[in-house]
């Protein structure tokens, strides 16, 4: 029996007490090996979840949109604000129509939100109108956030709908997202954790993109409108953000394609 | 030791200890949030707001693992004893980074909206009868609910107030947090994962943690062997030669708890096992100026009268023993608290 600082035992025994502020050498060399162990450790985790963390644009059902590089296709800049002038829809979201140009031979439609987790604030009613705001991209999505409200123009301005086809009825695999995170105001704007915030934006009547497994007529989302042509209803919270699959008519609009979604008829995947 | 309430004392080791958890979490946050995007090809990184929802939660996630691995590790090997004596700092420190994680969530998620964002964290997912699609938000919110009490509670004050035994059972619910914790990304964030980072960390970490515990376990089980009852009710607690130098022989009673009992000199003394802040076992302290210290927060208790030397008031309960040849017998009922009991000689028979 020896003592060391009063306490007794064996010389090689080092007691750790707290409040006295020392420890003995070989616990001080094993404590600070221990340090800086959790220290590296602690910075190679990080590091390596973050370097491998999951890519947000490749974010729908592990296909994703590739840009001609074979990355990631990336939600273009703001670019700035815009002013549009077309033709604004009612069936389903509400929609801009884009007069036809050589790139969009059907004529371009966009989707419309207004600024934050809601949809734009636009007059009654369809017809045209002057719109002003950012347009997001994410591969063949066009959003335009509209900033203040959309004025109504003469109906003389010749500004006209763009052209509908019916495609026939479809069951289709994918998953419901909000039409402005998806289109890249969030990364990822899609997937089960993102489920909370597009229902939030579904309830602000931010138009809801159903995006598709496989390309359906050359496209991988489809804008959902409800059976009648009307917005969806609230029964389709709870199958966002999750792999369903949706059967309903399918409709060419200009250069984008719109579900007519059969509400009885969805199942889980 | 302190004999009154201060919001932190402050010692060396405290210090040290705060710094290098610090520059843990930082050194994480640093690579999660500045490093590792630098090496990530354009068009694939995260938007800043998602990187540090992600960044805070995993950490939150990784230091409630390791302080649940604090225990264990204590247990198994004493060289582990100082991470144990400012844990509270580290579950105050993990709370924190949880409540960093939770407001990432909820100013961006659940932000934006005309709905009120305490309004949509409950309304907007719903969907309780689907296993594949349950909600992940409540396992989250529920731990941190839990975490926030428990860093509430954690100071000394609440101890006291509350009582040792009431405040343990509390603090034990620290495990359902993290059964929460694993249950919130389980449902979440795995549901879309595509590569193997988030479950390595999830499923590594708390196997690593249960295997931990499982192994304490099992040592305190061989420990755990009762000796025999005589016709008058005293134990056979070992031998003279059983008692180590300057540690205690913990003797486990058949109602759960157990005494320690020391060698001072050539006498013997036996007092509860368990120290009366924490319950800490006082059986693996050491002796000092006829004081056992417990290993887990340095309370002291003389071994005479299991009291706390002045001006401190902790007590614990003193058994009496005696001596048949070289074998120690101990009585298993203990002393009402603050009695004296003088040690026994242990003469030729110790040597």
């Amino acid at each position: 029996m020896t003592q060391h600082d009063g306490i007794a035992g064996p010389r090689t025994d080092e007691f750790f007490i707290g409040w006295s502020g020392k420890a003995g050498p070989r616990l001080s060399r094993f404590l600070a090996v221990v340090a800086m162990l959790c220290l590296t450790g602690m910075g190679f985790i990080g590091y390596g979840l973050s370097r491998h963390a999951d890519d947000p644009a490749a974010g729908l059902l592990r296909l994703g949109e590739r840009d001609g590089a074979g990355g990631p296709v990336r939600p273009d800049d703001w670019g700035g604000e815009e002013i549009l002038r077309g033709h604004v829809s009612r069936f389903g979201p509400p929609l801009l129509h884009l007069p036809p140009s050589g790139e969009f031979p059907r004529g371009r439609v966009m989707l419309l939100a207004g600024d934050g987790k809601k949809g734009p604030d636009l007059p009654a009613g369809s017809g045209p109108m002057e719109l002003r705001g950012s347009v997001l991209r994410r591969g063949a999505i066009e959003m335009l956030v509209v900033e203040g409200q959309g004025q109504p123009l003469d109906a003389s301005t010749g500004l006209n709908p763009a052209m509908h086809e019916p495609l026939g009825r479809w069951r289709i695999a994918g998953e419901i997202c909000d039409g402005k995170c998806y289109a890249g105001a969030m990364r990822p704007g899609s997937g089960l954790a993102h489920k909370a915030c597009a229902n939030l934006c579904l309830i602000g009547e931010i138009p809801a993109v159903f995006v598709t497994v496989d390309p359906i007529a050359g496209s991988r989302f489809l804008v959902l409108a409800g059976p009648d042509g009307r917005p969806l209803p609230a029964d389709v919270y709870d199958w966002v953000g999750i792999p369903v699959e949706l059967q309903g008519e399918v409709e060419r609009i200009g250069n984008v394609l719109v579900l007519r979604l059969e509400l009885t008829r969805m199942r889980r995947l | 030791m302190s004999v009154s309430y201060r919001p932190v004392g402050w010692t060396r080791s405290k210090i040290v200890y705060d710094a290098v958890l610090i520059a843990g979490i930082g050194l994480y946050l640093a690579a999660f949030m500045r490093s590792a995007p630098r090496g990530r090809p354009a068009g694939t990184l995260l938007d800043d707001q998602s990187l540090a929802i992600k960044a805070y939660g995993s950490c939150a996630f990784l230091l409630l693992t390791l302080v649940l691995m604090i225990g264990p590790l204590a247990r198994l090997d004493a060289r582990f004893l100082p991470l144990l004596y400012n844990r509270r700092h580290f579950g105050v420190i993990t709370c924190t980074v949880a409540a960093a994680h939770a407001m990432a969530v909820f100013d961006w998620y659940f932000a934006y909206s005309p709905l009120s964002p305490w309004v949509a964290l409950f309304a907007t997912d719903t969907t309780w009868g689907d296993l594949r699609g349950f909600p992940f938000i409540p396992f989250g919110l529920a731990a941190f609910l839990i975490l926030l009490v428990l860093a509430a509670t954690s100071h000394d004050f609440w101890l006291n107030f509350l009582t040792p035994p009431v405040w343990k059972s509390l603090h034990m619910s620290v495990y359902a947090a993290y059964g929460l914790a694993v249950l919130h990304v389980a449902f979440g964030a795995f549901q879309d994962a595509r590569n193997a980072g988030l479950p390595v960390l999830v499923f590594g970490g708390s196997t690593v943690l249960v295997t931990l515990h499982l192994a304490a376990a099992w040592r305190e089980h061989r420990l755990d062997r009762r000796g025999p009852v005589d016709a008058t009710g005293w134990i056979a607690a070992g031998r003279i030669g059983d008692v180590p130098a300057g540690r205690g022989l913990v003797v486990p009673l058949a109602d759960g708890s157990s005494v320690a009992i020391f060698r001072e000199g050539d006498a013997l003394s036996a007092i509860s096992n368990l120290c009366a802040h924490q319950n800490g076992p006082l059986g693996e302290g050491r002796l000092r100026d006829g004081c056992v210290i417990c290993p887990w927060h340095g309370y002291e208790y003389r071994l005479r009268d299991g009291c706390a030397p002045a001006p401190f008031t902790e007590r614990v309960a003193t058994y009496k023993l005696k001596l048949e040849a070289d074998m120690i017998l101990l009585d298993p009922k203990p002393n009402p608290l603050g009695t004296t009991v003088e040690p026994i000689a242990i003469g030729e028979r110790g040597r």
